[in-house]
Order: structure tokens, then C-alpha cells, then sequence
């Protein structure tokens, strides 16, 4: 019974998942639209005649009305096709999956690095120490309100000029490629997304810990003679459920940095490429990267849901 | 509380391990690097995107992309001469050894270069030639590509081709038009064994052209690279490769560079030429054809007065913009020629500094008490310079004399959009372009059949239509020099500055000079050890 409504939950979220998509990917068709801007002039150039744009705009599909348009592209993506970037000369497909790949491999080092990093800042924020406390509150302050963009910059500045412990971008050494290549370009980076998410993860964390420390939970269970090990191990499942909420929200902040931080660190991911597309007013590669980045979401989003329903049983059976 | 500190201590000892860890497998990863001898240059471009490789389509990544893709591994009949740093890019010869035009200024005899094969070693002779402009311009084609017909403009003046013999060919135009040589340089020719085999998308992905580098390989969206080309036909480069990297941040540009991810940076920002110098980088830079300046509306009040127009050329300050605010990465604008042109003429240099006699200007044209306008600029991209500083310093500058100027800033393709639709509520416009190709001034900067900002001047307009089908050279250049000076004297723009595409590179990099010209050969390139 249980797992019938379990699978109906995850049913339902999934069907909310592509409702979702598809009303961003409207909204994202119509917008772009909306926005001055001539395609045509953008890939042509300035030193273009009218009869050469218009002609362009032919080839394109771009002088058949807005709701054909709107239709052939729904109905090729129904078929798995995302159209042709004709600012950069080969299938949209061609250009996103490579994006999509750096993205994700960017987004999971700035996970990890935010989950550590709430770990650390959550369980020293609860410390009896005053001065780590404070310490902490504070540094926790600074991350939740320095802008990624500066971030990144001061990062590339210190560990990549000043002291070259790191690359100073691009995903990865020509010809190498290797794991720890790419894990070498993705530390900066990762680590300049990670700060604020982590920092809110950390919040989460140190909030669920002050509410059970005060408890009488804790207390108990020493008395029953539990180690100091399994002692955290109960705190922190306790503490779980609310931080995987907040780290796939996060991840929504985390796309949305990724457009600073994929640019200042040269990676060719959806970030970046969602500003070279908007600004060449390439419709079709717009279109296909704001779906990806809505689906990513969205996936993330449930993937949280999902995950909490596994580790909360309440949630689970519909009764939280 | 004793648990709480143990708890802390623990966690805290192992997310500092994980932590530690990672840094030093990373770290230590990511500082070895291959160190061959291999001759390599870097450039960090600030390109976004790559093109398609395939000839006419690298020209949607600008100059740029010409500058740094099509001109290595492709050529053209012609070519921009650079070889004199110190003179105004012509003409020079490329795949074409010489030409011969005749008297009726229509049919031109190319005779081809010899000895040049592509990279694939196919022969360059007159067959090839046919077969590229075949595959450009007969729609039944396999590989025609309507896309890249437009690039090629050009081509519309050939009524027919004709091979005289093998090295060969006679270009039948079905009007005169004098650019038809100059306007050759980026009409490309690939290999026709190649695109018979792979098509047009084996071109795109893995280009075959004569030119002096030939295609290495490309990561996506990151870096593209080429190896040198040891067979051809003129002097053979020294530079064993060359790198171009994808940095459109511009201070992820000079981050890369002074970490050594780099050699050389385009469009260096004027602010770090200073600490780059000092910290023993070499920077570059040369006026080039590249006006940077506001277009105005002439036919709308207040700038269809003359005198209003004349006003704001006098009340600006451009020396203190080109050294002050940009450095020296730009040189003064007089008029609407930069003196890196072929046609600019000294004599034409009529505005100077004169907030004075902007303001006698201003109160004759009745308005004494100030006058309000709209401009809408580019914000950012290529050519466009330090675009939100420098019009704000225009602003500060023209407010003077009383002109109040509301900035409107806007992307390259929202400019184009709104101009296009003509309805942009702004009284000028910031934009920043080359005249070198005179062939694609009408009807976008001026012309009386009509253009974005309405400005017509009938007798400039005359002179221009004479210039387009005069082939003397000479006689050309004075026609065009004349329509420069009637622009200038209506003051039709806002003249401001000339970019001097300011580069910066390591201090290892040899043999550089640079022109007069977006254009750059890499041939005398050369690393130091």
C-alpha cells in the first residue's frame, strides 16, 4: 500500500515535471521573440544587404508566422529533435549535450564541496565555543552575500595568478582530459558556486542540530550509552531531510551563478551558452538550452523529493 | 555538553581531510604540464562560440574568426596587405598571382598561383577554382549551401567564369563594380577532393584549404588547433602550432594570460596595459580602420540642424578620451576617416576641441538654454570598445555645453532590431565599425536610397556611385576621399575615436609587429625558449 503511493507520488511529480518544462519552454519561445533583435543581422553582419537578411530569415523558418514556428518546433522536439543553430552551423544537439556534460560535472563538484561545507559551518555553528560560533556566523554571512561573479574573480586572482596552484580555466588541458585534469579545473570554479548554497545548507544544518540540542533526544540516547559517533549519526539523520530541500533549491542558485562563473572560468557549459545565444538571438539554441536548464531543475527538484520521501517515511505515506 | 566538542572535533578532522585531499591530488594534477619543444602559440580570443569551419561560415565569428581561423587554414584570390605596418591595408595578391582588368572594366583575366597545392595535397589550378565557385553559387550543387551564399555577395557580380587555361580564368561581371578584387580576400577555397568525399559538413568539421596552417583540432565551445603548413607555397611559418582558446570574459583574458594558460590576448582591456607592462607582458596596438562614433538622426529635431550637429563635434574632448580613459588604446577621431585608411585625407581633420564655439553654435541654432537627446549604444562585444565609458564621458562632456544626453544601452542585436524597425525613439546611435570594405557602406551608414539613421547628402552620394565602378585605383580613392569630406563637413557623426585593437602578449613571443589593420599574419611568429 505504502509503495503503491510512493510510486504515485514520484507518477504525479513526474507529470508536474513535464508540465513544467513545457510551460518554460513557451514562455522561453515567446520571450526571445519579444526581445528586439534581427537573427539574420547577427550571423550576416552589419555590411549586409536587406535582400540578404531576408533571405536568410527564409532559410531559417523566421517568415512564417509565430504560432507555425511555435508548433514545428514542439513537434520535432516530440521527435527528439532540437532544430539547427544556424549561428553555429550544426544541430542544437550537437552543441548542448557537451555543454549539459560540463555543467553537471561543475554542478556535482559544487555539490560536494556545498555539502562539506555545510557540514563544517553547520556543526561548528552549534559549537559551545563563543568565539567559533561567532566566527562562524560570520563567515557564514560573508558567503550567503558575496556575489559569485566577485567570488570567482578574486579566486581566479589568488590561486591561479598570484599563487598558480590551479588552472585559470577552460575544463580541462588540451590532449589530457584525465580525471584529475578535470577535477583541477573544476576547483576554483565548483568552489566559487558552492559558497552560498553551502553556506544555506550549513544554516539548515545548524538549525535542525540547536532544535534537537534542545531535546531531551540527545541526552537519552547517551545515557543508553551510545558513542559520541553514533550520537552525531542520529543527530544528522534527523537534520537530512530539510538540508536535501535546501540543496535542491540551491541548485536553482547554483544554474544561475553558473552563467557568471562558466564565463569568468572559460567553461563551455549551458551557463555560458545561454548568454552567447541570447546575445546572437539564435531562437532555436536559446529555446533548447532554458528547456534543458528548466528540465535539470525541475529533475533535481524531484530527485530531492524523492530522495527525502526515502529517508522519511511521513513523507512517504502522505501524513507530514 | 562534552559530546558537542567531541562530535565538532571529529567531523571537523574529517571534512578537513576530504578537503585537504582533494586539494593536494588536484593541485598537484593540474601543475604538470607536457613540456615538449614543440613551438606553440596560445591566443586567447574573445570569441564566445566557434563557427562553422566550412569557408564562408567562419566569417559569422566576425574579424576575429578571420583573423584566426579562416585566414590560417583558407585563402582568397586576394588578400589585405600588411606588409608595410606603417601604410593603410590594399590589395595584395593571394591564390591570385596577378590580374589583368580590362577596358571595359568588366572582364578581369586571373592568372593563379603556382606551385600550391591543399593540405590533402589536391593541386590548386583553374579546375579548383570552378569547382568551389560552382558549389557557391549553382543551387543544384550537392554541397550549395544557401547560408553561405550570403557571406558572398560578392559573387553576384560574376555573370560567367571562363578556364582560358590551366592556371587561368576570366571573370565576366555582369556590372562593373571596382571592389570586386578587394572584396575576394574572404571567398575562400576549400579543397575540392575533400568536399567531393566528406561534402559540405566534412568542411565544417574538418576544413581542408592552401592557407599557411593547417587544421589540427577542435574542442568543443574551448580551443581549436592548427599545426604549421611545411608545404606552403610562400614563407613557410615559424610557429610549429598555434592555439586559439575561448575567453570572452575580458578579465578572464588577462587572468589566463598572466597565469601563462595563455601567450597573447585580443582586445586587452586599456585598464590592465599598465600592471601587464609591469609585470613584464608586451603589449601592442596600432590605429586601425575602426571608427568608433554615434551615427545621427539628421532628419529629426534637433540634429537635423547642421549646426547642432557641428556643436557637438566641437564640445567634445577626444584627446582626453584616447589617453586618459582608454590609455592610448585609441587615437583622436577628426573626421570620419581614420588615418589608417586609404582614403583618409589630413586636410579633413576640421573639429578640435572648442566648447566655445559649440556653444555660439548652439544658442544660433536657438538653444541657448540646452537641448535634450537620446542615444542608444552598444554595451559590449566585439569593436565596441570601452562603450558605457567612454559615452558616459561623451555625456559629461556634451552636458558642458548644454547638451543632455540620455544613455540607452542596448545589446548588438537589440541596436540592429530597433534600428530596423526604425522606431527607436533615440537622436543618434553609438556603433563602432570598419570602412574598409567601401562596397558595404550604402544603404546602412549612408545613402540617400535610405539607411538606419536618414542621412543623405546627394553630392557624397554621387561621388560614392561613381566611386563603386571606377577602376582606376587612384582615381577611386579620390572619390571616396570626397565623400569622406562632404560627411565630415555635415558632421553627419559624432566623430570620437579610432581603436588601435589593443593586444598584450608574453614577453617570449617574437617577430610581432602589428599593422594598420584588423588583419594579422603570423609568418614572422616566433616563441622564445
Amino acid at each position: 500500500m505504502a509503495h503503491n503511493r510512493f510510486l504515485r507520488f514520484v507518477g504525479a511529480r513526474l507529470l508536474l515535471t513535464v508540465l513544467t518544462a513545457f510551460f518554460v519552454a513557451a514562455v522561453v519561445f515567446f520571450a526571445i521573440r519579444a526581445i528586439p533583435g534581427d537573427p539574420a543581422l547577427t550571423i550576416l553582419g552589419t555590411d549586409s544587404t536587406p535582400e540578404e537578411r531576408a533571405e536568410l530569415r527564409i532559410v531559417m523558418g523566421l517568415d512564417q508566422s509565430i504560432l507555425v514556428q511555435f508548433f514545428g518546433w514542439l513537434g520535432r522536439l516530440v521527435t527528439g529533435d532540437l532544430g539547427y543553430s544556424y549561428s553555429q552551423g550544426r544541430p542544437v544537439a550537437d552543441i548542448v549535450g557537451p555543454a549539459l556534460e560540463n555543467t553537471a560535472m561543475l554542478g556535482a563538484a559544487a555539490t560536494l564541496i556545498a555539502v562539506v561545507l555545510a557540514l563544517v559551518m553547520g556543526n561548528l555553528a552549534t559549537s559551545s565555543i563563543r568565539w567559533v560560533r561567532r566566527v562562524i556566523d560570520w563567515v557564514e554571512a560573508f558567503f550567503l552575500s558575496a556575489p559569485q561573479y566577485t567570488v570567482a574573480l578574486l579566486l581566479l586572482l589568488a590561486f591561479a595568478v598570484l599563487l598558480p596552484l590551479f588552472p585559470a580555466g577552460g575544463i580541462s588541458s588540451r590532449g589530457d582530459g584525465g580525471f584529475f585534469d578535470v577535477a583541477a579545473h573544476l576547483v576554483l570554479p565548483a568552489t566559487a558556486l558552492a559558497l552560498a548554497p553551502g553556506a544555506q545548507m550549513g544554516r539548515s544544518l545548524k538549525t535542525s542540530i540547536a532544535t534537537l540540542q534542545s531535546t531531551e533526544l540527545l541526552p537519552a540516547l547517551r545515557a543508553r550509552g551510545l558513542s559520541p559517533w553514533r550520537l552525531a549519526v542520529h543527530a544528522h539523520h534527523n537534520a537530512l531531510p530539510p538540508m536535501i530541500t535546501v540543496l535542491g533549491i540551491q541548485v536553482g542558485s547554483m544554474l544561475g551563478g553558473a552563467l557568471f562563473v562558466e564565463n569568468i572560468f572559460s567553461i563551455p557549459g549551458l551557463g555560458a551558452l545561454v548568454v552567447q545565444s541570447v546575445s546572437l538571438r539564435d531562437y532555436t539554441l536559446v529555446q533548447a538550452v532554458a528547456l534543458l536548464i528548466a528540465v535539470v531543475f525541475v529533475v533535481v527538484l524531484l530527485l530531492a523529493d524523492i530522495l527525502n520521501a526515502l529517508l522519511d517515511p511521513r513523507i512517504r505515506v502522505g501524513r507530514a | 555538553m562534552h559530546f558537542t566538542n567531541t562530535r565538532t572535533r571529529r567531523l571537523t578532522a574529517v571534512a578537513a581531510a576530504v578537503v585537504s585531499t582533494a586539494l593536494v591530488l588536484t593541485g598537484c594534477a593540474g601543475s604538470d604540464s607536457g613540456d615538449t619543444a614543440e613551438q606553440e602559440l596560445v591566443i586567447g580570443s574573445q570569441m564566445a562560440s566557434f563557427p562553422s569551419l566550412d569557408t564562408g561560415a567562419i566569417t559569422t565569428a566576425g574579424y576575429e574568426g578571420q583573423r584566426l581561423i579562416g585566414n590560417l587554414i583558407y585563402e582568397g584570390l586576394t588578400k589585405r596587405d600588411v606588409s608595410d605596418p606603417n601604410a593603410p591595408a590594399g590589395v595584395a595578391p593571394a591564390l591570385a598571382a596577378s590580374w589583368e582588368i580590362a577596358e571595359n572594366d568588366l572582364d578581369y583575366t586571373i592568372h593563379l598561383q603556382e606551385d600550391v597545392t591543399f593540405h590533402d595535397g589536391t593541386a590548386w589550378d583553374a579546375d579548383a577554382l570552378l569547382y568551389n565557385l560552382t558549389r557557391y553559387m549553382d543551387e543544384t550543387d550537392p554541397n550549395y549551401d544557401p547560408v553561405l551564399v550570403t557571406y558572398y555577395s560578392v559573387l553576384n557580380f560574376i555573370e560567367s567564369t571562363e578556364k582560358v587555361d590551366d592556371m587561368t580564368v576570366v571573370f565576366h561581371l555582369n556590372e562593373p563594380f571596382a571592389f570586386f578584387l578587394a572584396d575576394l580576400y574572404n571567398v575562400y577555397f576549400a579543397s575540392p577532393a575533400s568536399l567531393e568525399e566528406f561534402g559540405a559538413a566534412g568542411q565544417a568539421k574538418d576544413p581542408v584549404g592552401t592557407g599557411p596552417f593547417v587544421f589540427d583540432s577542435l574542442e568543443e565551445n574551448q580551443s581549436i588547433s592548427f599545426v604549421r603548413n611545411d608545404d606552403y607555397w610562400a614563407d613557410v611559418a615559424k610557429l610549429d602550432r598555434l592555439t586559439v582558446e575561448l575567453i570572452p570574459d575580458a578579465s578572464a583574458r588577462t587572468a589566463a594570460l598572466r597565469s601563462g594558460r595563455v601567450d597573447w590576448i585580443e582586445s586587452a582591456q586599456p585598464d590592465d596595459f599598465a600592471s601587464l607592462e609591469a609585470a613584464g607582458f608586451v603589449t601592442a596596438g596600432n590605429a586601425f580602420d575602426w571608427e568608433w562614433s554615434w551615427q545621427l538622426m539628421t532628419q529629426e529635431a534637433p540634429l537635423d540642424d547642421i549646426r547642432v550637429r557641428q556643436a557637438m563635434n566641437y564640445a567634445i574632448d577626444r584627446e582626453a578620451i584616447a589617453s586618459d580613459l582608454l590609455h592610448d588604446t585609441a587615437s583622436p577621431a577628426y573626421q570620419m576617416f581614420a588615418p589608417a585608411s586609404l582614403y583618409y585625407d589630413e586636410a579633413d581633420d576640421i573639429y578640435s576641441y572648442d566648447p566655445e564655439l559649440a556653444s555660439e553654435l548652439l544658442a544660433e541654432a536657438g538653444y541657448a538654454d540646452g537641448v535634450d537627446i537620446t542615444v542608444g549604444y552598444i554595451t559590449a562585444g566585439s569593436g565596441s570598445m570601452q562603450a558605457k565609458s567612454m559615452n558616459e564621458a561623451l555625456q559629461a562632456q556634451l552636458a558642458e555645453v548644454g547638451i543632455r544626453v540620455t544613455l540607452d544601452p542596448v545589446d548588438f542585436s537589440g541596436m540592429y532590431g530597433q534600428l530596423g524597425e526604425g522606431d527607436t525613439g533615440w537622436n543618434a546611435a553609438n556603433q563602432a565599425f570598419s570602412l574598409e570594405q567601401p562596397s558595404s557602406w550604402n544603404g546602412f551608414w549612408f545613402g540617400c536610397d535610405g539607411n538606419f539613421f536618414s542621412y543623405c547628402n546627394e553630392e557624397a552620394d554621387a561621388a560614392y556611385a561613381q566611386a563603386i565602378v571606377t577602376t582606376d585605383e587612384e582615381e577611386r580613392g579620390a572619390l571616396l576621399t570626397e565623400v569622406g569630406h562632404l560627411v565630415t563637413e555635415d558632421a553627419a557623426w559624432l566623430f570620437v575615436a579610432n581603436d588601435t585593437a589593443p593586444r598584450a602578449m608574453s614577453a617570449a613571443v617574437e617577430g610581432y609587429e602589428q599593422p594598420k589593420s584588423w588583419w594579422v599574419e603570423f609568418t614572422d611568429v616566433s616563441m622564445a625558449d
